[in-house]
């Protein structure tokens, strides 16, 4: 037995004192009368002591348990096994307002969140305020954040943030946002229930699915009421990922331009039709692409390259780096159609040749590998035409000189290694220092290296590349290997640029000899022979910086690469694409916190809208809002560029039938939901044991009762009505009796006071 | 004929200082009335009114009545003109003075000294039951003042056995009669010798209105057959006695008292006077009810004890008519509420008319 209105019922049973009191106050009040014939009284009170001493007491009794018994009726009780609980509820409403959350259905008029929104309000209009029932508000979007805590009995303004609550580009963490609300809930689990709104569409539950964590023990035993999952089928498209495949060099003021990638993404309904896809920016020209989308067909790319503006290219970039913002139109998640990406721009390249110092002039037949790479760093310069315009500055330095103080290694954004037999340890250091700032080192294998052997791959393996295992001696073709022109699909390919042109580039080449290594873990082969040596292995650490290795050496008696007309673009290509690696953009998506450049101390956000700057003196903050951000210094000077892309992990529209939230439950937010999904639309659910001991109710929007069955609320007047009914009743009746009974041992009815004075 | 005298207090009783003052007061005010009493205030012109053609007659042979108006056991005593008073109805014509009708064409009756013979005592109860009233002053007196003269605004049952003694020793005086005045309550606390004298109706209703129950006389019960004891004493011949008090003491005090006087051979009238809240009890809220005198206060809800109340009110009630009636005496029970003339007359009448049965007989 419990009481749904606790409150009540003990104002009311304190209300069991005032017969009481009044008997006592009467009492009091009265003035005595002075009297001559108080021996008639004496003796009739000695008659009558015990009759009127049990009258008083009865009535007394009567109207105890009058107001008893009303108080009891008040206090609404009720038996069922949910409602045991005496005392204020707490309702912890978890609102997902991750970017699945913004899905308005095909022919809908409202998201996702606004059916969220307004459940949280039925929800909300539900508690009773006279119960001191409380309220806190968590939202799911990631990361979790908890809005209204602790729990407030200012329902009003629950209400109201909730109103405010508009959906973000982060992917929701449901999984994350119940345990953040079961450790804030902690030991309060007596009361205590969690609603848990959201559409449950694929993208907010597979978000939280790659989110692994412990189910946390505390709060577990608080039982989590969810609304059931959208019916409402949608068709979206979504910016997947936009690359920026190369930087521009030369400041901006050439007609390079940088090739970007747009990757798009579909879900829900996948019919036939296109997308446009619009490339535009500050500084830069607006271009337009249009994508054709097959039935059914989830992926698509869309590529362009992206050129400076007019007055770009007149007044150059002041700034680190141009914007590009991709953007579409349609689908049924507005904030997954943007996307950023800033575009590096650079005056010049600095490429660092750690080699011997060149002899000039030297023919083509006793060029070393240095002497190809310079020349295929500024082919303009090496043939006279161009002296002194490219954008790549080269400079040769010798081994011995490579980590002297002011060494141009420290500033390079690509350094060649060219003869690795010929480094030293101090060289090498300087290297990896250089990798690990950003830049990247491309290796090649000895020419020498069957004359003063393989020692130097030891070392090679020890400071760049750990892991990687070397032949004792390079490998000496019979015939001459051409490479093979069947490249592997990679998800990043630095020689992406060269397109088809690359497999024409490839034919010609021969390779004699090679060195390629027989482990190499964490690299992706670029390019390799017919007979499936890698010839050219790219690794990119996490750490930083890349590292190319080229299995053969930059010698004609090796391979013929150097003198064909791949060379150029491979080495040029490889440059750029060292550049942006070393480039001081970050790249988030919405929810995360990106890796600041250090003296980093607030980003501010540069795109269009509302201005907004976050603090970013105690380290990284978690950014949710899309778009370009400046990184700035103590200084106010710009030191990076951050673009938080909308995190299309989380745009998933697909529906999710109940069977898979219902694994997921199970899965990934510790909840027991393994027994049929319940509906509550009635009193018995919302008593179930599952909602109540830790389990999941499942509640349906769309039925008004829904919200008065669910346990937080206890509102619906028919609940404990029977109880009432009959407490009302006795009370009643009892009521009836006591006035009787009043009467007739005050003997003021009209038969007794007749029989008196007969 | 013998006179009345004050009676002392009796040393053993301090309390009876006080109300020996007063009756010494009476004393040396017996030549005038007190000039603060109006003797109004307890005869009601009504009343009056009423008692006009009554004549108070001893049931029994008194002492002195030969020829007159009452019957004498002295036989051949010789008759003495004593005065002339006015004819009223009911008077024997033998009596007539038939010559100063025919002087002054007004009738009047001869009276002898013999004739004047009755002495009443009238015996008023004090105690501080007598203090209770609930009907208001201003309604009762009748001369359009509204608070007594100790300033209460209710008509006690003192205020109206005040006016009954002052309307017996009218009916009294006005026949010639000697009146005497006892006031008691555990004792007696003042008394008024018997007399006839044209100032003394005036010295009873103010020794009475004097002598209002004060409040250190509340509290003190009633002893009748002390009291009785007391007046006996100074009384030697045969009177009528007139006792008057609620009698809310035990019946067998009023039955010695009464038995005390039928044996030394006096008639006695006794009338009791209660409150009309005393008689119905109609109280409708609880509230704590204080003796006047000393009793403890109860806490009582009336109306549950109304109905064994005024079952205990009418057997005590009963009990005292019947224990007057048993010694032949005449008894009569007075309301407040109630106008003091009709009942009174209608009491002096029936007494008159058994008086003359008898004789006749």
């Amino acid at each position: 037995m419990g009481f749904l209105n606790p409150i009540l019922l003990q104002a009311g049973l304190a209300c069991v004192a005032v017969p009481i009191l009044i008997h006592i106050l009467m009492r009091r009040r009265r003035r005595p009368i002075a009297w001559g014939a108080m021996r008639f009284v004496i003796e009739a009170a000695r008659r009558q002591r015990r009759r009127v001493r049990f009258e008083q007491w009865l009535l007394l009794a009567a109207r105890c348990l009058v107001v008893a018994l009303a108080a009891l009726a008040v206090g609404r009780p009720s038996s069922g096994a949910g409602v045991s609980e005496v005392g204020p509820r707490t309702l912890w409403i978890v609102l997902d307002h991750g970017l699945a959350s913004s899905t308005t259905p095909t022919g809908g008029t409202g998201s996702d969140l606004d059916r969220s929104k307004d459940a949280a309000r039925r929800l909300l209009e539900a508690l009773r305020r006279d119960r001191g029932d409380r309220a806190a508000l968590v939202l799911a979007g990631g990361p979790p954040q908890a809005l209204i805590t602790p729990p407030t009995t200012d329902l009003d303004a629950v209400r109201d943030a909730i109103d405010r609550v508009q959906p973000i580009a982060a992917a929701s963490d449901l999984a994350g946002a119940l345990d953040a609300t079961r450790a804030l809930i902690a030991d309060e689990t007596r009361g205590a229930r969690i609603a848990l709104l959201s559409g449950f569409r694929a993208g907010s539950l597979e978000a939280s699915e790659r989110a692994t964590r412990a189910v946390p023990s505390t709060g577990g035993a608080a039982g989590v009421v969810a609304l059931l999952p959208t019916r409402g089928s949608a068709s979206n498209v979504a910016i997947a990922s936009i690359d920026v495949l190369r930087p521009i060099l030369g400041g901006g003021t050439s007609e390079e331009g940088a090739p970007v990638r747009v990757a798009l993404v579909r879900s829900g309904t996948l019919d036939a039709g296109t997308s446009a896809v619009r490339l535009e920016g500050e500084g830069v020209e607006p271009v337009l692409v249009s994508v054709a989308w097959a039935a059914g067909q989830e992926l698509a790319e869309a590529s362009a390259v992206v050129v400076p503006s007019a007055t770009t290219r007149r007044d150059g970039v002041r700034e680190a780096s141009l914007v590009v913002r991709a953007a579409i139109e349609g689908g049924a998640i507005a904030l997954d159609d943007r996307a950023w990406r800033a575009i590096p721009v650079r005056e010049r390249a600095e490429a660092v040749i750690i080699a011997p110092t060149l002899e000039r002039p030297r023919t083509p037949a006793s060029f070393g590998g240095a002497d190809w790479l310079a020349l295929a760093l500024e082919p303009g310069s090496r043939l006279g035409d161009r002296g002194g315009a490219s954008p790549i500055r080269v400079t040769v330095v010798s081994p011995g000189a490579a980590a002297a103080p002011g060494t141009p290694v420290r500033i390079a954004d690509v350094v060649f290694v060219p003869d690795p037999s010929a480094m030293d340890a101090a060289a090498w250091g300087e290297v990896v220092r250089a990798r690990e700032r950003g830049a990247t080192v491309v290796l090649t294998a000895s020419p020498d290296a069957d004359g003063r052997g393989a020692a130097w791959t030891g070392a090679l393996a020890d400071a760049l590349l750990p892991g990687w295992s070397f032949p004792a001696s390079a490998t000496l073709f019979a015939e001459p290997v051409s490479l093979s022109p069947e490249r592997p699909v990679l998800q990043r390919d630095p020689l992406s640029l060269l397109g088809p042109e690359l497999t024409e580039l490839i034919r010609p080449i021969a390779v004699l000899r090679a060195l390629a290594p027989t482990a190499a873990p964490g690299a992706t082969t670029i390019l390799s022979l017919r007979d499936g040596t890698p010839l050219l292995l790219w690794s990119a650490p996490e750490s930083g910086g890349a590292v190319f290795y080229l299995a053969t050496a930059l010698d004609l008696s090796w391979t013929d690469l150097p003198a064909k007309p791949l060379m150029v673009p491979l080495v040029q290509e490889i440059v750029r694409q060292g550049l942006d690696r070393a480039g001081s953009s970050a790249v988030v998506v919405a929810g995360a916190a990106p890796e600041l450049p250090s003296g980093a101390t607030e980003v501010v956000f540069r795109g269009e809208g509302e201005p907004e700057s976050i603090s970013a003196a105690r380290g990284a903050p978690a950014i949710t809002r899309p778009g370009p951000w400046a990184v700035r210094d103590a200084t106010g000077a710009t030191v990076g560029i951050v673009t938080v892309d909308p995190d299309v992990r989380g745009s998933d529209v697909d529906l999710e039938d109940e069977a898979g939230v219902r694994r997921w439950f199970e899965r990934f937010a510790g909840v027991d939901a393994a027994g049929p999904m319940t509906e509550a639309s009635g009193a018995a659910p919302a008593d179930s044991a599952g909602a109540a001991g830790g389990g999941v109710e499942f509640v349906d929007p769309a039925q008004p009762q829904a919200w008065e069955a669910i346990g937080a609320t206890r509102s619906d007047p028919a609940e404990g009505g029977p109880w009432v009914l009959a407490l009302l009743a006795a009370a009643s009746l009892l009521a009836i009796v006591e006035v009787v009974l009043a009467r007739r041992f005050s003997h003021a009815d009209a038969d007794t006071y007749k029989r008196i004075t007969r | 004929m013998p006179d009345g005298d004050a009676i002392k207090p009796s040393a053993d009783d301090p309390e009876e200082s006080s109300a020996g003052g007063s009756a010494a007061g009476l004393e040396s005010s017996r030549e005038g009335s007190p000039p603060e009493v109006d003797a109004s205030l307890y005869l009601h012109p009504q009343t009056l009114a009423r008692l006009g053609s009554f004549e108070l007659r001893a049931k029994m042979i008194v002492e002195g009545l030969s020829s007159g108006l009452h019957r004498s056991p002295f036989q051949g005593f010789s008759v003495e003109f004593a005065q002339h008073r006015p004819y009223v109805a009911g008077d024997d014509l033998r009596h007539l003075d038939w010559k100063v009708y025919a002087r002054t064409d007004k009738l009047h009756l001869k009276q002898y000294q013999q004739e004047t013979n009755l002495d009443l005592m009238v015996l008023v109860d004090s105690s501080g039951s007598m203090a209770y009233g609930s009907r208001s002053f201003a309604d009762a007196s009748g001369v359009g003042r509204t608070t007594s003269l100790d300033g209460r605004t209710t008509w006690s049952k003192f205020d109206h056995a005040t006016a009954l003694a002052a309307a017996l020793a009218y009916i009294t005086l006005r026949q010639g009669d000697r009146v005497g005045l006892a006031i008691y309550a555990d004792t007696v606390r003042a008394m008024l010798r018997r007399s006839s004298s044209q100032g003394t109706w005036r010295q009873i209703v103010g020794a009475l209105s004097t002598h209002a129950i004060e409040p250190a006389n509340r509290g003190r019960g009633t002893d009748l057959p002390r009291a009785v004891d007391q007046m006996l004493s100074q009384v030697t011949n045969r009177c009528i006695v007139a006792i008057i008090s609620d009698f809310y003491a035990e019946a067998s005090d009023l039955r010695d008292a009464l038995a005390r006087l039928r044996h030394a051979g006096h008639d006695a009238m006794v009338f009791q006077v209660v409150d009309r809240a005393e008689e119905e009890f109609d109280f409708t809220d609880a509230a704590p009810f204080e003796g006047l005198e000393g009793e403890a206060t109860l806490r009582i809800d009336p109306r549950a004890l109304r109905a064994a109340y005024l079952e205990a009110f009418r057997e005590h009630a009963g009990a005292i008519e019947k224990a007057t009636r048993a010694v032949g005496f005449d008894f009569q029970r007075l309301s407040t509420h109630g106008w003091l003339g009709p009942p009174l007359a209608s009491f002096v009448a029936r007494r008159n008319a058994a008086l003359k049965r008898k004789s006749r007989g």
